[in-house]
């Protein structure tokens, strides 16, 4: 378990906006800003931040959808995937796969359930001949909870969970290492959610694959994860095991997002800390620790400069100079 | 409220297939039938018909010169030779629905492959390709149909060929903009993410749902190629006689326009038919085809 | 209770298919909504929540393509016999709606100060400079900052919070006595959710308008409902306070979309199994026989629950369940 699948070294992401085409003015949108982590084998990794965070950029940039990051490293099993080209990347691409938040656009409707589930094996000349294929999909379908029957249908003929399921029978079928799922169950129905959460749970039991599990939504990542990174404005702020994280969250904006996430339960007690206003422009972050705007503890010191990703317990990092602070969950 | 298992119940109950949807609202368009009626008529009279009719369209029948339609055996009259109408019309109708079939054909292949790799691969080499587009756009067609007539030696081929090349552009910028969008699309990612080449995500993920517009912009295609093979032909440079196409016979009745007004007329109508008929079938297969409908 | 301001009787809908047939999505809804009180209607795609909360706007599309049934009364007066000009006096003036996308419900070439003094001036008569004072009051009182300047500003220059903020300011315009709210924060970040609930709970207590609030989160429904009514299938399938609701739920969906929830609380210790309700909401054209939830009820009893149609009974006085077998849900509890 303690050997990394992925090192993420000072990776960033920016991107030039309103720039006209002789590249004049406009500015640089920083999606992702310097960061640096470790995913382990087998485990998964909870990443979640509110929109604009740059969680869905940092999904996109492990698995190098889109083009080269603007700086630094992904590790993938010991290879340097951040400056390949997507030709390069083709044969990796069984080791690494996607699961989307949105069931309905991410299978294609021209295709047959069957046909979407064959077509990475032959792109990669795995699972022998037609016969062999087609048990492939079959066995595929019968882990995820569908029968090999629905192989001969269309995307269309089945419910949004249902269609989550195909996705990520897609998303298994060559047995990779290394998933990300970005926003996996959010469109889902609640009562349905619980179902997609337990089935990727059961795909890491059985395959032992490892998970990067992006989502919004604190109680699903906890739930599912083995360690959680809080992002905010295209940085790590804190990355810990869940029950450090939600025994104690060690960062005031990870305070500040349990303290909003609404508890299915009218007795809970909550002093809630309402942050003021909205998230900064990524355009123009505030200097120092991009949170400090909107934080209840600043003083002088947060704006000078951005502070680092520091150990304040085994396993539990933050980047905040007052470490002293006695925050609360909730 | 165990581990997930799936009822039976949702799945096996649904409605047809989008496909078929598609074939009963195509076949429920009154205008689109009308269209598909004048269409078959068109197509088997010229194929069919001359093997049924009993005159040929180069007989020359010197004393029926100009006979008037139905008042003597040629029914819809004859020409200054004396050749039969009806005979002369169906053959011309074997040429230019000929033309504007392969020409429709030719410019969809050709605007949907640049359409396609313009909006695939986007950024100058689709910016590039698209004021391509453009620039071709800003002539008016005519023109250039003209102007490039003038230049090759005109027959069948070439004549496809021509009216290929200055019609490929609707096409283009309709592929171009549905492969915009697509290769957006999740499933596109999806594709790109099992590792599929270019190739592969082209043909196999995103042509399959571009169809329907491309189809529809092919079929209004027809009729186009039909009027500008008519044009060309009207203005001498296409067609050369004695092989007859409809645009052709105008030409040659322009004389007689007051003493044989038949032979303008007869032509004129086929015309009319041809692309009206074919504008209702691309009518009615773009509001079939609206994938809106398929809920 | 108090007097109720709205009241719900028998509400039922019918949409007309292409085909013919006609599809049942809401079954004889009663509920009742009274001053300064929040009502959370809660249910899952496809349950009807949102047509319910339509129909009472009489925002749906008139017969033949859609049938409603039943009395919707509005301090007595009986809003599904009301002219179309009637209607319009009672939108946003008695009753007002906030959605879940305010991207769509703004108009995009005007800016927000302009479109919340319009809805004063159609509904209160104001000149157009005692109007936009207005507006300028009512930006101020959903706290957005700045509200002079915030007037002239498009919609696409602010956030998806300070949108919704405008939304309401537009509901509140007219002082409505019923506040609709669909998924109005759905769309949201939790941290702009918290201000943008806190926000409707400051409001509804300064002003004493009742909400009836439309969501499938059951935090949300924590936060802020009184009384809750979950919805399956069209059907109104337990009703109650917030408490017993949340404590004591007695229909088994209830009790599995509870279940369904991953807790914040919890993880220090080991993880409790998620439990999840298989299968998915059924078609509303195709419903099960007997009771609605039967097929993906883990308490469904062959020969009963899938022949008789439950009907909505008091288990205890103000907390109503649609379940054959309640009294066995009761005696567990």
């Amino acid at each position: 378990m303690d050997q990394p699948l992925l090192e993420i070294d000072h990776l960033s992401k920016h991107y030039a906006v309103g720039r006209s085409w002789l590249g004049r003015g406009g500015g640089l949108v920083r999606a992702v800003d310097d960061i640096s982590f470790v995913i382990q084998k087998g485990e998964i990794l909870g990443l979640v931040g509110e929109s604009g965070s740059g969680k869905s950029t940092v999904g996109r940039m492990l698995l190098r959808l889109g083009d080269q990051p603007t700086a630094g490293r992904v590790d993938f099993a010991g290879q340097d995937i951040a400056p390949m080209s997507q030709r390069q990347l083709r044969p990796l691409r069984a080791r690494m796969q996607l699961i989307f938040q949105d069931p309905y656009s991410s299978l294609n409707p021209k295709m047959t359930v069957g046909q979407i589930l064959e077509a990475p094996l032959r792109i990669h000349g795995r699972g022998g001949d037609r016969a062999a294929r087609q048990r492939k999909v079959a066995e595929v379908l019968d882990l995820v909870g569908l029968r090999p029957g629905h192989a001969a249908r269309y995307p269309h003929e089945f419910s949004g969970g249902q269609r989550q399921r195909i996705g990520i029978a897609r998303a298994i079928i060559l047995e990779p290492d290394f998933l990300v799922a970005d926003e996996a169950v959010s469109a889902l129905d609640v009562s349905v959610q619980a179902q997609v959460v337990s089935l990727l749970l059961e795909i890491r039991r059985r395959m032992g694959v490892t998970i990067l599990f992006i989502a919004h939504d604190l109680a699903v990542v906890g739930y599912i994860s083995d360690r959680v990174a809080v992002m905010y404005l295209g940085r790590i702020v804190e990355l810990a095991p869940v029950a450090s994280l939600y025994a104690r969250p060690r960062h005031p904006y990870s305070e500040a997002l349990f303290s909003a996430a609404p508890v299915p339960d009218p007795r809970a007690n909550r002093q809630r800390i309402l942050l003021e206003g909205d998230v900064p422009s990524p355009l123009n972050p505030p200097s120092g620790c991009a949170f400090r705007t909107r934080c209840a503890y600043a003083i002088p010191g947060c704006a000078a400069a951005r502070p680092p990703l520091a150990e304040l317990a085994p396993g539990h990092f933050a980047a905040c100079i007052r470490p002293e602070l006695e925050l609360r969950r909730g | 409220m165990s581990e997930a298992t799936l009822p039976a119940q949702p799945i096996e109950d649904i409605a047809p297939a989008a496909r078929f949807r598609a074939v009963r609202r195509f076949v429920r368009h009154r205008l689109a039938m009308v269209g598909v009626v004048m269409i078959l008529v068109l197509v088997l009279g010229s194929f069919l018909g001359p093997h049924l009719y009993p005159f040929d369209d180069l007989r020359i029948d010197m004393r029926n010169r100009f006979q008037v339609p139905f008042m003597g055996p040629h029914w819809l009259g004859a020409d200054p030779l004396g050749r039969d109408l009806m005979a002369r019309l169906m053959t011309a109708g074997q040429v230019s629905l000929a033309v504007g079939f392969a020409a429709m054909i030719l410019s969809t292949l050709v605007g949907t492959a640049i359409g396609a790799v313009a909006g695939f691969y986007g950024r100058a080499l689709g910016g590039a390709l698209m004021r391509f587009v453009d620039a071709m756009l800003c002539f008016p067609n005519i023109f250039l149909l003209l102007t490039l007539a003038a230049f090759i030696q005109p027959g069948v081929w070439t004549i496809t060929a021509i009216i290929a090349f200055t019609s490929w552009m609707e096409v283009a910028r309709v592929v171009e903009g549905q492969f915009k969008t697509l290769r957006e699309r999740d499933f596109a990612i999806a594709a790109m993410m099992i590792g599929s080449s270019d190739a592969r995500i082209i043909f196999a993920e995103i042509l399959p749902n571009a169809v329907a517009p491309i189809v529809v912009a092919a079929t209004l295609n027809v009729a186009r190629a039909i009027l500008l093979e008519s044009y060309v032909s009207f203005l001498g440079y296409g067609i050369q006689p004695p092989l007859p196409s409809w645009g052709n016979m105008l030409n040659s009745a322009q004389q007689y326009l007051t003493s044989a007004p038949w032979l303008a007329i007869f032509p004129g109508l086929a015309i009319t038919a041809a692309v009206t008929g074919f504008n209702f079938i691309g009518d009615g297969l773009r509001d079939a085809l609206d994938p809106r409908l398929d809920a | 209770m108090t007097q109720p301001i709205l009241s719900v009787r028998g509400l039922n809908v019918r949409f007309r298919g292409r085909g013919g047939g006609e599809v049942h999505v809401v079954r004889d809804v009663d509920f009742e909504l009274a001053a300064g009180q929040t009502l959370a209607l809660v249910g899952e795609s496809g349950s009807g929540k949102s047509v319910t909360s339509l129909a009472l706007m009489r925002l749906l599309p008139g017969e033949p393509r859609c049938r409603i049934g039943g009395r919707v009364l509005l301090e007595g007066r009986d809003l599904l016999y009301l002219t179309e000009a009637g209607m319009r006096g009672v939108r946003g003036n008695e009753i007002a709606m906030i959605f879940q996308e305010p991207m769509t419900s703004l108009n995009p070439v005007h800016r927000v100060g302009e479109q919340i003094a319009e809805s004063v001036r159609f509904h209160k008569g104001l000149g157009r400079r005692d109007a936009l004072d207005r507006a300028v009051e009512l930006l101020e009182l959903v706290g957005i900052p700045d509200p002079l300047r915030r007037a002239q500003a498009f919609p696409h220059e602010m956030s998806g919070g300070m949108r919704q903020r405008v939304m309401i300011a537009i509901a509140l315009a007219c002082d409505p006595k019923v506040l609709i709210a669909d998924e109005p924060t759905t769309a949201l970040d939790v941290t702009i959710q918290a201000q943008v609930l806190e926000l409707l709970r400051d409001l509804q207590a300064r002003t004493g308008m009742a909400m009836l609030f439309i969501t499938h989160n059951l935090g949300v429904v924590a936060e802020i409902a009184d009384r809750v009514m979950v919805m399956y299938a069209g059907r109104i399938v337990e009703q109650a306070a917030v408490d017993p609701l949340f404590a004591k739920p007695l229909m088994p969906y209830t009790r599995g979309l509870l279940g369904a929830v991953p807790r914040l609380d919890i993880f220090a210790k080991e993880k409790p199994p998620l439990t999840s309700i298989p299968g998915a909401v059924p078609d509303p054209a195709h419903p099960p026989k007997g009771c609605a939830f039967n097929p993906r009820c883990t308490h469904r009893q062959g020969g009963l629950c899938d022949q008789r149609t439950p009907p909505l009974e008091a288990a205890q006085p103000g907390h109503d369940v649609r379940c054959l077998r309640w009294r066995e849900a009761m005696e567990a509890a």
